[in-house]
């Protein structure tokens, strides 16, 4: 049950997007389309999950026990940014179908704040090992869910008859803005 | 005979000895001329250095004179604004303007960083082989967030601990690796210094638009460091917030609609400014085509 709720919280009450506010330049940069806005989704999904489980052991076994605390933001952007090398070169190497459709995301990862701030939030000292990954697991899921179902609103509107300036970014924030209200009721939820 | 040989030996070391005198007043010769050039050379560079600066201070001189600094700074607020026209770094710019005390304290942390940044970057920019300048970027820019960070928990505890995730969170802006790489790796210190200042003073006055706007509209009264700039409430006699006043606007959802008006309305602006631009063309265009006509009329007149 205690694991249902980890879940049920990282991917409604506190979404990535639509109430932390992190990863919101792919959000409407990358969501054009449902492939696209798919594939950036599963990336993020992928690394974020890997990342905030690194960053957990290297700050509790290496950060903490060597009073390097205030070195954190450095080195989690250091293993952030050779993560996705990586990963990068081992998906290209061993399954180049998956390295096809995500090939283009990866290396956008390394500037997604998402990834950045997950890894931040679970080094509070209120998460244990298996809570972290589960809980950035749950995160990279409510981003995929989001981004996924914001890229089909985008598709809708897009034909609608808006004003000439709205178009575009604008009535896509506005769609955002509904999406988060509805979210923002799943609060009481919990 | 034996004599004789010992006479020429004696004549052939005496030759020898003096052979190498000589080669010994010659090498020191050669190292003296040799020291004597490396002198002038270093001189002329000296010089040559010298001139290159006044160059430089002439050219910046020059550039002062045609306004080309003035327009560095501008196009940061105005032209390439990085939030209303290239959309850069949006997720701060919904997150913490929930009040106009946040977004101030933000602007300043990220002004620093950036024009620190990009500073650090152009000075080093013939240096940094170009196959790994990001990571090196990222690196520059985490240790001046990791500055700001620090000296923000000292100093200002109660701001950095409402702007919490989001003044590491700098270090991913998109931004500041925008400058690093298209501005501040290819332009001299100076230049990208100016670059940064513009541009950090754009977003920061965005940041205090939107902040201003969602705090008024969410509480009625805007506070900057426990001043009152505005208390709508208190004009009407109430000591909490009016009923107008909806705390929507400081929620999430505000932030997007907020930000979406905001986008929509400079969009429907520009869209007017070139249509009439156009119709002001047209319009010159038709002049000069019925000028024309009264001239050729005018001739066959004749």
């Amino acid at each position: 049950m205690e694991v249902l709720s980890w879940i049920l919280s990282a991917i409604l009450i506190q979404n990535v997007i639509l109430s932390r506010f992190l990863g919101t330049c792919p959000f409407l940069g990358v969501s054009k389309s449902k492939d696209s806005a798919l594939g950036m989704g599963l990336a993020v999904t992928f690394v974020i999950t890997i990342s905030a489980s690194v960053s957990w052991l290297l700050y509790t076994y290496v950060l903490v026990p060597f009073e390097l605390t205030y070195m954190k933001t450095i080195v989690f952007i250091l293993v952030i940014a050779s993560l996705v090398q990586i990963i990068e070169m081992f998906i290209k190497k061993f399954s180049p179908s998956l390295y096809r459709a995500l090939g283009i995301y990866l290396p956008l990862i390394t500037t997604n704040c998402a990834v950045l701030g997950l890894s931040s939030i679970v080094i509070d000292g209120t998460y244990t090992f298996i809570h972290a990954l589960i809980y950035s697991f749950a995160s990279g899921l409510g981003f995929l869910f989001i981004i996924y179902i914001f890229s089909i609103l985008r598709q809708k509107t897009e034909g609608a008859p808006v004003p000439e300036g709205f178009k575009g970014i604008p009535i896509a924030l506005i769609t955002a803005c509904i999406m988060a209200l509805i979210i923002a009721r799943f609060a009481g939820v919990a | 005979m034996a004599h004789k040989r010992k006479f020429t030996s004696e004549v052939k070391q005496n030759i020898n000895v003096q052979i190498e005198e000589q080669n010994k007043v010659v090498e020191v010769k050669k190292i003296e001329e040799a020291k004597e050039e490396e002198n002038r050379r270093k001189e002329e560079q000296k010089l040559a250095k010298i001139e290159k600066i006044k160059q430089r201070k002439e050219e910046r001189k020059q550039k002062h004179q045609k306004g080309e600094i003035k327009e560095n700074f501008l196009k940061g607020i105005f032209k390439e604004n990085p939030i209303l026209v290239s959309m850069l770094g949006l997720c701060p710019t919904l997150a913490i303007t929930t009040s106009l005390e946040n977004a101030l304290g933000m602007g300043i942390a990220f002004i620093f960083v950036l024009t620190m940044s990009n500073i650090v970057i152009s000075s080093i920019r013939k240096i940094v082989p170009s196959e790994i300048r990001i990571p090196i970027f990222i690196v520059i820019i985490a240790t001046f967030v990791t500055i700001v960070e620090m000296v923000m928990s000292a100093f200002l505890p109660s701001l950095a601990e409402s702007l919490g995730l989001f003044i590491s969170l700098i270090v991913v802006n998109c931004v500041v690796l925008g400058r690093a790489e298209a501005y501040a790796s290819k332009n001299t210190v100076f230049d990208s210094m100016i670059d940064a200042l513009g541009m950090g003073v754009g977003y920061t006055m965005i940041l205090a638009l939107v902040a201003s706007v969602r705090e008024f509209l969410g509480t009625g009264m805007i506070t900057v460091w426990g001043n009152f700039v505005i208390n709508f409430n208190k004009i009407f006699g109430s000591s909490d917030s009016l009923d107008i006043f909806s705390s929507f606007f400081i929620s999430p959802a505000g932030a997007y609609l907020v930000l979406g008006i905001l986008f929509g309305l400079v969009a429907t602006f520009k869209i007017r400014k070139t249509k009439k631009e156009e119709e002001k063309k047209k319009q010159e265009l038709l002049k000069k085509a019925e000028e024309a006509k009264a001239a050729k009329l005018a001739k066959e007149a004749e």
